[in-house]
């Protein structure tokens, strides 16, 4: 996905090495996912870590200085989750980003995690395009059933909130 | 003698300090000011050795100020001094080289033994305040406040006097955004309801650069 995107951007990309080294990274990445999957499946550095270093991890691995600045911002998760909830939350995040880069055309994302008493909310925003439609029809098209799915195992919500041109901010609420 | 510069842009407040440190033998108010840009122009005229700064006031923040005044003048001693307790802002004062921070309900002498402490080199935060926390901001990045950039600007529009549906309307979001929002915000600042996340957000005066 950042190959996409490096694509897409290429013009604004100045620095060549910047590109260079960031590609390297996402291969040595990948080698290293591809052999974690092979040993565990999910990513080691959630079950070593927590969520909030893989959560860094993947906003490191998927910024661009100048071109796509991803900002977290989380509230009461110092202490760890569930470690299949911490998973899950993790994967839902993962492939809200993912979406952004691919669909949305944004140069700032936001991620805002913050923990309730009984509810964690999961804010994912970016300025990017946006998208039209009704909540049905954007749930199945923009990848996002696959989300859907994660939330509803937890008997958590989901709310797309998005328009042409203004960009999108996916709201979750997860029960704790 | 210790050379003390005031910036407020509320006169009562200025005029309540100043009154106070008058007294004082061994403190000189080399002068007061109502905004930060005319903050760091009285530094460059006047050198303090302490600057008493409001965070958020008009035409330049205290925050920017105090970040021109210490690379200009890296010795002078920032005081911070703000109406709410607010991490965010606290981190973006101790990143920008603060030496002090206080709440404007903080007793009146502590705004004494701030001064002298941080003219003697040491440092003076109210006790409410998690320096530890706001030295290590959790987010990675120069953005340090606890809110993100959504919250912020929808705690703004908030102060503005604005419903949730009208912020909505402005953002070109639905007023069940805008409710996650401040329930989120309510949650990270504290406090017991939309009641005191208004009160907040008149009372904060939150600096909006965003």
């Amino acid at each position: 996905m950042q190959f996409e995107y490096l694509n897409k951007h290429k013009d604004q990309l100045e620095n060549k090495e910047q590109f260079f080294t960031k590609t390297r990274e996402l291969l040595d990445k990948a080698y290293e996912d591809v052999r974690s999957f092979s040993h565990a499946k999910n990513s080691g550095v959630m079950a070593q870590d927590g969520l909030l270093p893989a959560i860094h991890q993947l906003i490191k691995t998927n910024s661009i200085a100048g071109a796509l600045e991803i900002e977290l911002q989380q509230f009461g998760l110092n202490d760890r989750l569930d470690a299949t909830m911490e998973i899950s939350i993790f994967r839902i995040i993962q492939e809200l980003v993912t979406n952004v880069i691919k669909h949305a055309k944004a140069r700032f994302v936001s991620i805002s995690l913050t923990k309730h008493e009984n509810f964690l909310s999961i804010v994912v925003e970016d300025d990017g395009q946006g998208f039209k439609g009704d909540q049905k029809t954007l749930r199945q098209g923009m990848g996002l059933s696959s989300i859907e799915t994660r939330v509803e195992h937890w008997e958590g919500t989901m709310e797309i909130d998005s328009r042409p041109g203004k960009g999108s901010s996916i709201l979750i609420d997860i029960p704790l | 003698m210790i050379r003390v510069a005031i910036a407020e842009d509320h006169q009562s407040l200025i005029d309540g300090i100043n009154l106070l440190l008058k007294y004082e033998e061994d403190i000189s108010v080399v002068g007061m000011v109502n905004d930060g840009e005319a903050l760091v122009n009285l530094v460059n005229l006047k050198q303090p050795h302490v600057v008493l700064t409001d965070i958020k006031m008009p035409k330049m923040d205290g925050i920017t100020a105090s970040k021109y005044i210490l690379k200009e003048r890296p010795h002078t001693k920032v005081i911070a001094f703000t109406m709410f307790e607010d991490q965010g802002a606290v981190s973006e004062m101790i990143a920008a080289g603060a030496k002090g921070y206080l709440l404007k309900n903080s007793p009146l002498e502590d705004v004494l033994t701030a001064i002298k402490e941080v003219h003697k080199g040491g440092t003076f935060f109210d006790k409410t305040i998690d320096v530890e926390a706001a030295s290590n901001p959790s987010g990675q990045g120069a953005k340090k406040s606890l809110l993100s950039k959504s919250e912020r600007e929808i705690l703004r529009l908030i102060g503005e006097g604005k419903s949730s549906s009208e912020i909505a309307e402005i953002r070109f979001n639905s007023v069940s955004t805008i409710e996650k929002h401040r329930k989120n915000m309510i949650r990270k600042l504290g406090l017991s309801g939309k009641g005191e996340l208004l009160r907040y957000a008149l009372e904060i005066k939150y600096n909006f650069e965003s």
